[in-house]
């Protein structure tokens, strides 16, 4: 056995995790929005995170734009993008039985966004870089870095959004009824389109979101997307899908094994063992680490 | 019966899937207020003729007709708004809400989107099939026969003139079998609606239902009141076999 380490870097270790986690977890709310009503597994989440960075990126290299306050323009845009992203990709493929050419109309798109942005941007890493970029504040009495903690931050106001309008409004509930049963909700009058082209509304907004959160963090480049989408995946299963907290909670967790299997194994298993427990989980317990599974009529 | 006082009208219906015909040249017609029930053996084709009514299946020949309008291949979210509401045999309520938001879906949704007087015909609704004390429990939580009243309660509160019915007492006891009753006559007198209402428990229909229509193998064989029906020999050969020669 390992011998535990100190309390400050357990700590540490913790926070760096549960902050670089939530991202995962806001691209976990999107997909999880998306399979919802539609049941498609949306591939090019990750890819549309990557492309928001780099608009993100252009708005302040270009515009002078910070990226933080970007938000006010990447979210709205996101929510019109993921609106007729829908309505002219998906509608015709959403209305056959077969979500197969759904799955591979993602797979597709997500290839040509990763290929647009090398076009257009060059292939190599590309970053933004601002005046507090390097700086960090103190938190639970650890130094942690500024920008993890706004992508936190970001990660945590998006989800809670996304619960308020699940929750409280009527256009959410009838998303939220249409992702139970489609076709029930269908009978009660809830056009499947509407309730399709608001979660693609939503997820790609959600998308833009974690683009400004990595934007300010890492370093990306135009093929990061796929790892995203795949970590999304990962913290989907973990969280329960259809259940929009567990995504966030289910991506927070993902970052945490990953922070402690970097620390206490090595950075070369990160990846196999985050891909090993969301087999575990889906082997063990598929409806997610945090539902209870109730029966159905 | 005046055929511009017809509610619902099919005409002609057939439904193949492939080589099997499911539904064949069924006529039925529905008037305002009657309250039809709907029988059949197993695999009769009285489902599927739910699903043509409701748009979920396109006949494969003839019409569906209501108030006089040629509803055939409409968008099965607009089905509601006309007025034509359902509920399922295998129950069908939205298990993460409560009874409360279920029928407010219905009632906001399913009633063509109006807010307005939404909460009103909701609670209304609740009201109707005795469940206003369970209104903010989750239906998940809500028994069997519970969930049956709450679907008849959401299809209600999105103001539809013709209900269906799919089998509303299966898996009840007697005495939730009793309420039911009630609640499906209170709705036809109260609400004024039309019900057709498919049903295994055959004694019930013939107990409630002034007219009864009877499907077997996707065609329609009798279509009369209680009496007739029973007395009609198709019928009992459907039920009970060909009588030994």
């Amino acid at each position: 056995m390992f011998n535990l380490p100190p309390p400050d870097i357990l700590l540490q270790l913790s926070l760096n995790g549960a902050l670089g986690g939530a991202m995962y977890g806001v691209a976990a709310v999107g997909l999880s929005l998306i399979f919802g009503t539609m049941r498609l597994i949306f591939l090019a989440q990750g890819a549309m995170i990557i492309l928001a960075a780099y608009f993100v990126r252009t708005l302040f290299y270009g515009l002078g734009i910070d990226p933080f306050l970007s938000l006010l323009i990447v979210v709205p845009v996101g929510l019109g993008v993921g609106w007729l992203m829908y309505q002219g990709l998906f509608r015709k493929a959403a209305a056959e039985e077969d979500r197969n050419v759904s799955l591979l109309i993602a797979v597709g798109l997500m290839f040509l966004v990763q290929n647009l942005m090398t076009v257009i941007w060059g292939g190599n890493t590309a970053g933004v870089v601002t005046s507090y970029t390097a700086s960090g504040i103190e938190l639970l009495g650890v130094r942690t870095s500024f920008t993890r903690s706004m992508g936190f931050l970001i990660a945590l106001a998006g989800t809670g959004l996304v619960m308020l309008f699940l929750r409280k409004t009527m256009v959410g509930k009838a998303v939220r009824a249409a992702s139970e049963d489609m076709d029930a909700a269908t009978l009660m009058g809830i056009s499947p389109h509407r309730v399709n082209a608001i979660a693609f509304a939503i997820g790609i907004s959600l998308a833009g979101a974690a683009g400004v959160a990595v934007a300010t963090t890492f370093p990306f480049n135009p093929f990061a997307g796929f790892i995203f989408s795949l970590k999304a995946l990962v913290a989907l299963a973990l969280g329960g899908i259809g259940n929009v907290t567990g995504a966030l909670a289910g991506g927070i967790l993902l970052g945490l094994i990953e922070a402690y299997v970097q620390y206490f194994i090595s950075g070369g298993w990160t990846n196999a063992i985050a891909y090993g427990v969301f087999l575990l989980v889906l082997m063990f317990k598929p409806e997610g680490l945090f539902t209870r599974p109730y029966k159905k009529a | 019966m005046q055929p511009d006082e017809t509610l619902l009208r099919l005409e002609a219906v057939q439904k193949r899937f492939g080589g099997l015909v499911v539904l064949n040249n069924v006529d039925i017609a529905v008037g305002p207020n009657e309250l039809i029930g709907l029988i059949g053996p197993n695999g009769a084709g009285k489902s599927t003729l739910f699903n043509v009514i409701t748009a979920i299946y396109a006949p494969t020949q003839g019409r569906v007709l209501f108030r006089g309008k040629d509803i055939t291949g409409v968008a099965p979210h607009r089905i509601s708004r006309l007025g034509i509401a359902r509920t399922f045999q295998l129950v069908r309520t939205f298990l993460t809400m409560t009874a409360f938001e279920n029928v407010m879906v219905g009632a906001v949704y399913g009633a063509g989107g109006r807010v307005k007087y939404a909460t009103e015909t909701a609670n209304a609704a609740l009201e109707l099939v005795g469940l206003t004390a369970q209104g903010d429990m989750r239906t998940a939580h809500m028994t069997l026969s519970d969930r049956r009243m709450l679907e008849i309660a959401r299809a209600v509160a999105s103001d539809p003139a013709l209900l269906l019915l799919d089998e509303p007492m299966a898996g009840l006891n007697p005495t939730e079998i009793q309420r039911m009753v009630d609640v499906i006559r209170r709705v036809r007198t109260e609400r004024g609606l039309s019900i057709l209402w498919v049903e295994h428990k055959v004694d019930a229909i013939m107990k409630v239902c002034s007219r009864v229509i009877v499907l077997d193998h996707g065609e329609k064989i009798a279509d009369g009141t209680p009496r007739e029906v029973t007395q009609n020999r198709k019928v009992i050969e459907a039920y009970l076999g060909e009588p030994a020669a």
